[in-house]
């Protein structure tokens, strides 16, 4: 046993901690509130998780969903990246001192970052072709520069370093040039000149402007550079230099052509050749023919380039082998660290500049220091609720987590957590049930079932079925312990603290829905199954202690009547419900001997499952919303609901408490402990903590950082 | 009316012509109406219009949810405390205690009835007045009179009584009213503003410009700030009410494109490839917790796969792989700060009502109702406040005729809603709980229509959604590009072209031939083809005639008023001048030549457009390479050299962009 203080056991349980400055809302994309705790606890701030790092000043929002795109400051000291729900997030350090914070800037197409004195720059076009800048301060209060509405097109964007000019290029071809309250400095605009695409050298001087052409057997640009002269409250902007064509033979996007610092050549991704590609260098300042460098990157991936530093120019092959960084003046290549695999994006969201690359991975952001070699994922772990169990007396709950511990706690907050060490838990736990008061019974994805005196972590049994656990039952009254496996069989132990889990007995009948009964004399049944014929069959005990047959077993199954319905659930009195369509509409149902005790119309067949509470007072309905998963408790007399929640995601478990007050959510996003009748929470558990690590996190992809369950 | 014998045009049409969708129809058990016989459709009347049964038609794609929200809700976490009077925001249909008052546009006429629908009283205004609002307190009716730039004021203590009118600027459609009933905010489309009005005095409190096609406006419950929606741009627009008013722009349009771009590695048709745009907002609603709901459609032009693009494709914009170009949305913004602070959570929902036009809020079930203009039905969003938002109902207009609803209102008395059917001019009554009619409770065609019958007809088959006839899986309708016989200010990729959505309010009459390279000879062809690109299986020749007709009925737009009436004589001097030579093509009553001319060494001769609402129609040239009138004159759209006006001078250009505007 171990009594923890509950941020300890986030943290060093789970990599996750609840949050006690905790993550902020955001527009457009909610995050998870802080997981209830102690005041006095919640003035002890969680450190960051992973790498040694300072812990960061202010709290901040992570991504909800994948990162999409991004944009790195000219002086590679900060970052902006959007998601795909369109949220986007100003980083003010990249060495994972500083979370990132949200910037009201909605749907943006193209964004530009850059820090000016003590605050930042963030200039986006926003997805109805209007522009906004906005200035965010480090502890991300943020206001508007200015804004460029949307009815005459932003085509471009783009800020020089130190943020004191805003670059804007207009869908009609012209360029504007603002200072950062919306003053406009200068506009060059040439007749027919019709740039698609506009970015600035590192050292500020100039632009360069990429001119589309038609596509005529390779793809072509044409670039002309443009420098600034005049002086800094009246600049002017001009051709300079030598226009050249570039050409390759794939697509020309942002982060295949590239400008050096100070805007003295341009190189682009040619072509592949032999084991790798050709990158071109052309210089600006002639019409010398381009000049070819080899690049080793292999060439099933387009590779991605920009100039990390005067004549130093990495080359990404973003599908996880090695990038170089090329020399450019003498053609040496020098290894550095993979950026990783870019399986939704093909490299698009990244930058590359400034000493540093930068790269959305999932809902992290990775970025690469050249200089040292080193790179680092930036981003957050989410609490997630795998199972939740309530023990008979419905004083306690027990939770447990994705990443892998239990922890016990009373209902009312009184009293410390306790986080269940028992042995050895290699894999993720799937279900936790009270056996008794005292007693829990843990499972495993592996199939293990280990049942434990959870104050003292004492393992009194273990038990185990061949992993694919769908489902898992325990029944105090009974002693029963059923586990569910997606093979479509059920294994069923008897299981007591005095004498362990016996069994298994296990039921072959191709059941894919079943649950157990309570038996109610004469009647003995413990077991009742649907196989995918629509056969139910109900088992007693004795008959599971039999080793039945299969001939036996399939004997035992009786037909539902043609037209019937399947019931979702069989409650301990024995009455059914479901879903089916009457004639006229569809209807949620319950059933009893084959007559209709209640019913009521919904919209859709959009219920799922139905968990009736131990009491049959009440039921509690899954429903399947549009990609939406949503709960809703009903009352099973009139059928009408009492109160709904839309959670967002799969629920991983849903369990009653024995006396029906209360029932618990878990899903990816946390879990919760609900009063059954109001729908209020009683216990929550969420929560995300700030990570930088060194490896690919394995939930970036998967880590929803959603609405939690908490803030139902 | 209530006879519940009708003439079925559209189904009458496809059991004649044998299309694949009647025999859906009858396979689906979808219960087929009666059907007429041949002879019974010389003698159809617009008003007895009954369409096909709407349910989904196949055509290789999935259907659309009924409603499905992408992404996190924005609402709270409990139901709204809300003291918000309903009905504070315009509509066509508003309640007047138990009795109803509609704005009809086609008659300009607005109506009193009584529950019932029978016609108390009525008040002739100009065709094509817009909305109505309602202060019951004061016994007041506030309605955009559209074609004679005024909003007027309506006793309706009893009856209604014309009392006062407020001068607007050009062409008002949208109006709101304040919770504390002393601000009136206007909408006008040609002049592009939103104007408030001091009700205490009746005169102009203060003035916005905003941007083009602008339409719906809405105030917030508690008076600190007002949405406006527009047809053609991809936004919302949030005005700060207050001492100094600004306005802020949202964006509904999405950032990323639709699916990954050019997988094929071929170069991309425009940089809008896979973008998709928010287009046709013609309402904002408040409901609680801060949560405005902004009913809208979903326009991608230029589909990600060129592969099979095009007619040959089967998609108007899409690719091989069928993806509906169109799609209908609800856009959720969160902004419990209201008007303070310039952060919106935005959240959409997918929906299968069709053209989602109006919609009214239940403050205290907190549910709001949507009618779909396309499709004649009405979705319940339940929750619409909190984050358990989910739909509650869909259920049609039960008019059993062509509806066009375009309006809706809620009426807490009987717990009921009112729908008002633009097509046939008349009133439907539905439980706000399940969306059942309330029997006895629909009226007769409230006002004649200006239109002939056939036109009529033509304007119902225009707006029609799911027809398959029409469009592959009907997922588009000829107003999804056109609402009002307009443009969606957009370009689509079409047989290997870019091409600009023609703008068609007053061009249609005596200006063929038609598209961009002139190959319809006359406005049927024109339909027709359309029709065979949209990718539906087809209309038959009485209904190309009607939805000729329609088109062209409808008037040429209104310009904005001049801001320097010297300025658009100058232009009209240049524009006629030899040095410009723009009348050389562009002449006659509809600015057009009727001619094909050769304007580029790559391509084909193209057909003078006439230039009727040239204000309204950005973006310029066939491709829509010109975003603006002085870029196209400025030489920076794809064509050069047409005209001569390389060597203007820039008040040159202004004074030439003064007067086109004035066309």
């Amino acid at each position: 046993m171990r009594m923890m203080r509950p941020l300890c056991v986030w943290a060093a349980a789970c990599l996750i901690a609840a949050v006690a400055c905790g993550p902020k809302n955001d527009g457009g994309t909610a995050m998870p509130a802080p997981a209830p705790i102690a005041e006095s606890e919640a003035e002890e701030p969680t450190k960051p998780v992973g790498l040694d790092l300072p812990r960061a000043e202010f709290p901040g929002v992570a991504h909800s969903a994948n990162i999409d795109a991004v944009a790195m400051c000219p002086t590679g000291t900060c970052a902006a990246s959007r998601d795909t729900l369109g949220g986007v997030r100003l980083w003010t350090a990249l060495d994972g001192s500083a979370e990132p914070q949200p910037v009201p800037l909605t749907s943006v197409r193209t964004m530009a970052v850059a820090k000016r004195g003590d605050a930042y720059l963030v200039f986006g076009i926003e997805g109805s072709s209007g522009a906004r800048l906005i200035s965010m301060r480090p502890d991300g209060s943020s206001r508007e520069g200015f804004a460029l509405p949307p009815f005459e097109p932003v085509q471009h964007v783009a800020l020089a370093p130190g943020g004191e000019r805003a670059i804007v290029l207009m869908k009609d071809g012209s360029i504007r040039v603002y200072d950062p309250k919306g003053t406009l400095l200068t506009t060059f605009d040439e007749k027919r000149f019709q740039p698609y695409s506009v970015r600035v050298s590192a050292d500020g001087k100039h632009l360069l402007a990429l001119l589309r052409m038609e596509r005529s057997g390779d793809f072509r640009v044409e670039v002309q550079r443009l420098s600034f002269g005049g002086t800094d409250e009246a600049p002017t902007l001009a051709r300079s230099g030598v226009p050249h064509i570039v050409r390759s033979t794939f697509a020309i996007e942002d982060t295949s052509i590239a400008l050096a610092p100070d805007a003295s050549e341009v190189a682009v991704v040619g072509r592949a050749k032999n084991d790798g590609w050709i990158v071109d260098r052309f210089d600006l300042a002639s019409d010398a023919d381009p000049t070819p460098l080899e690049v080793k990157v292999t060439q099933s991936a387009q590779p991605r380039i920009g100039f990390v530093g005067p004549e130093r120019l990495l080359v990404s092959s973003n599908e996880g082998t090695l990038s170089w960084l090329i020399d450019t003046k003498t053609g040496d290549l020098r290894p550095r660290t993979s950026a990783p695999q870019d399986f939704n994006h093909q490299g698009r969201a990244q930058w590359i500049g400034a000493q540093r690359q930068v790269m959305g991975y999932g809902n992290f952001l990775f970025v690469h220091d050249v200089d040292t070699r080193k790179h680092r994922f930036l981003g957050y772990g989410a609490t997630q609720g795998a199972g939740v169990g309530l023990s008979p007396s419905g004083e306690h709950v027990a939770w447990a987590y994705v990443q892998g511990p239990v922890v016990v706690e009373r209902l009312d907050g009184t009293g410390e957590p306790i986080s269940i060490d028992f042995g050895n838990n290699n894999f993720h736990t799937t279900r936790v049930r009270f056996l008794d008061e005292d007693h829990v019974v843990i499972v495993d994805s592996a199939g293990e079932a280990t049942l434990v005196h959870w104050a003292s972590g004492t393992v009194l049994a273990r038990a185990g079925v061949m992993g694919n656990v769908r489902n898992v039952w325990v029944d105090p009254e009974q002693g029963l312990l059923v586990i569910d496996r997606h093979n479509n069989e059920v294994w069923v132990y008897e299981a007591s603290v005095e004498k362990g889990f016996e069994g298994p007995y296990i039921v072959a009948d191709e059941a894919y829905r079943l649950g157990l009964l309570r038996p109610t004399p004469p009647s003995e049944l413990v077991l009742w199954t649907l196989d995918s014929k629509n056969t139910m069959r109900q088992y007693t005990l004795d008959e599971l202690r039999s080793d039945l047959t299969a001939a036996q077993s399939e004997a035992m199954g009786k037909a539902m009547e043609a037209g019937k319905p399947a019931p979702l659930a069989i409650d301990h009195l024995g009455r059914h419900y479901g879903v089916r369509w009457n004639g006229t509409n569809l209807e949620m149902f319950i059933d009893h001997d084959g007559k209709t005790v209640a019913s009521k119309s919904v919209p859709s067949s959009d219920v799922n499952q139905v968990l009736p509470s131990p009491t049959g007072d009440r039921f509690l309905a899954v429903l399947n919303r549009g990609g939406t998963v949503s709960v809703s408790m009903h009352d099973s007399t009139t059928m009408e609901p009492l109160w709904s929640y839309a959670t967002g995601v799969f629920n991983n478990d849903t369990s009653w408490s024995a006396d029906g007050r209360y029932v618990g959510l878990a899903a990816n996003t946390g879990a919760v402990l609900l009063d059954s009748a109001t729908g209020k929470p009683v216990r929550k558990r969420c929560g995300l903590a700030f990570q930088a690590l060194s490896a690919p996190p394995q939930n970036a992809f998967s880590s929803p950082n959603q609405r939690s369950l908490c803030d139902l | 009316m209530r006879s519940t014998s009708r003439i079925v045009l559209a189904l009458s049409s496809l059991a004649l012509c044998g299309v694949a969708a009647g025999a859906q129809a009858r396979s689906k058990s979808v219960p087929v109406k009666q059907i007429a016989s041949q002879k019974q459709i010389g003698s159809i009347h617009a008003m007895d219009i009954i369409e096909e049964p709407q349910f989904f038609h196949g055509g290789g794609f999935m259907p659309a949810p009924d409603f499905a929200l992408d992404g996190q809700p924005v609402g709270g976490a409990k139901a709204p405390v809300s003291t918000q009077p309903a009905g504070l925001h315009g509509s066509s249909v508003a309640m007047v205690g138990t009795d109803v008052l509609v704005v009809d546009a086609d008659s300009g006429t607005l109506i009193r009835t009584d529950r019932a629908g029978t016609k108390l009283a009525s008040l002739t205004l100009g065709v094509g007045a817009a909305q109505v609002v309602v202060d019951d307190a004061a016994n007041r009716a506030y309605v955009t009179d559209r074609k004679h730039d005024r909003v007027v004021v309506v006793d309706i203590a009893d009856g209604l009584t014309e009392v006062d009118a407020l001068r607007t600027q050009a062409e008002p459609f949208g109006v709101a009213l304040s919770p504390d009933r002393g601000t009136l905010l206007v909408t006008t489309v040609a002049d592009k503003s939103l104007t408030a009005f001091d009700l205490s005095t009746g005169f102009e409190a203060w003035s916005l410009t905003v941007g083009p096609e602008p339409r719906g406006v809405a105030i917030s419950p508690n008076g600190k700030e007002a949405l406006v929606t527009f047809l053609t741009t991809g936004v919302v627009g949030r005005v700060a009410l207050g001492d100094d008013p600004r306005i802020d722009y949202v964006s509904m349009d999405p950032a990323a494109p639709s699916s990954t771009i050019n997988p094929t590695g071929l170069p991309k048709t425009s940089d809008d490839q896979g973008r998709s745009f928010a287009r046709n907002a013609f309402a904002a609603v408040y409901a609680g917790n801060g949560v405005a709901v902004v009913p809208h459609q979903l326009s991608t032009p230029h589909a990600s796969n060129e592969f099979g693009a095009g007619e040959g494709g089967g998609g108007y914009g899409g690719g091989g792989n069928f993806a509906a170009p169109i799609t209908h949305r609800l856009a959720f913004l969160g902004m419990p700060d209201q008007g303070t602070k310039s952060s919106v959570d935005t959240a959409f929902a997918t929906t299968s009502v069709h053209q989602p036009r109006a919609a009214t809020y239940d403050a205290a079930s907190d549910t709001l109702f949507v009618v779909g203009y396309g499709s004649d039905d009405v979705l319940a969003v339940a929750d619409v406040s909190q984050a358990g938002v989910h739909m509650a109902w869909k259920a049609p207009v039960p008019s059993g005729r062509a509806c066009g609803a375009d309006g809706i209102a809620f009426d807490a008395g009987s717990d009921e809603l009112v729908v008002f059917c633009s097509l046939s001019r008349s009133t439907h009554r539905m439980t706000a709980r399940s969306g059942s009619q309330v029997s006895d409770a629909q009226s007769d065609e409230l006002a004649k229509s200006h239109l002939s019958a056939s036109a009529q007809r033509g304007q119902a088959i225009f707006r029609r959604g799911n027809s398959p006839r029409i469009s592959t899986g009907g997922a588009m309708a000829c107003t999804s590009c056109h609402a009002e016989a307009r443009a969606d200010g957009l370009t689509w990729f079409l047989e290997g072209n870019v091409l600009q959505t023609p703008f068609l309010s007053g061009r249609m009459k005596g200006s063929a031939p038609f598209k961009w390279d002139g190959t319809d000879a006359d406005l049927s062809a024109s339909v027709t083809n359309t029709v065979s690109r949209l990718g539906g299986t087809g209309l038959n020749k009485q209904e190309i005639r009607d939805v000729a007709a329609f088109l062209e009925s409808v008037p040429e737009p209104r310009t904005p008023q001049p801001e320097e009436k010297v300025a658009v004589a100058r232009g009209k001097k240049l524009f006629e001048s030899d040095a410009t030579g723009c009348a050389e093509c562009h002449s006659g009553p509809l600015l057009t030549d009727r001619s094909l001319h050769q304007i580029a060494p790559d391509l084909p001769a193209v057909d003078t457009p006439s230039l009727v609402g040239l204000a309204n129609s950005a973006p310029y040239y066939h491709d829509g390479s010109a975003p603006t009138l002085q870029s196209l004159l400025r030489g920076k759209g794809s064509i050069h050299g047409m005209g001569r006006t390389s060597k203007l001078s820039e008040g040159q250009v202004s004074d030439l962009v003064a007067y086109m505007e004035s066309l």
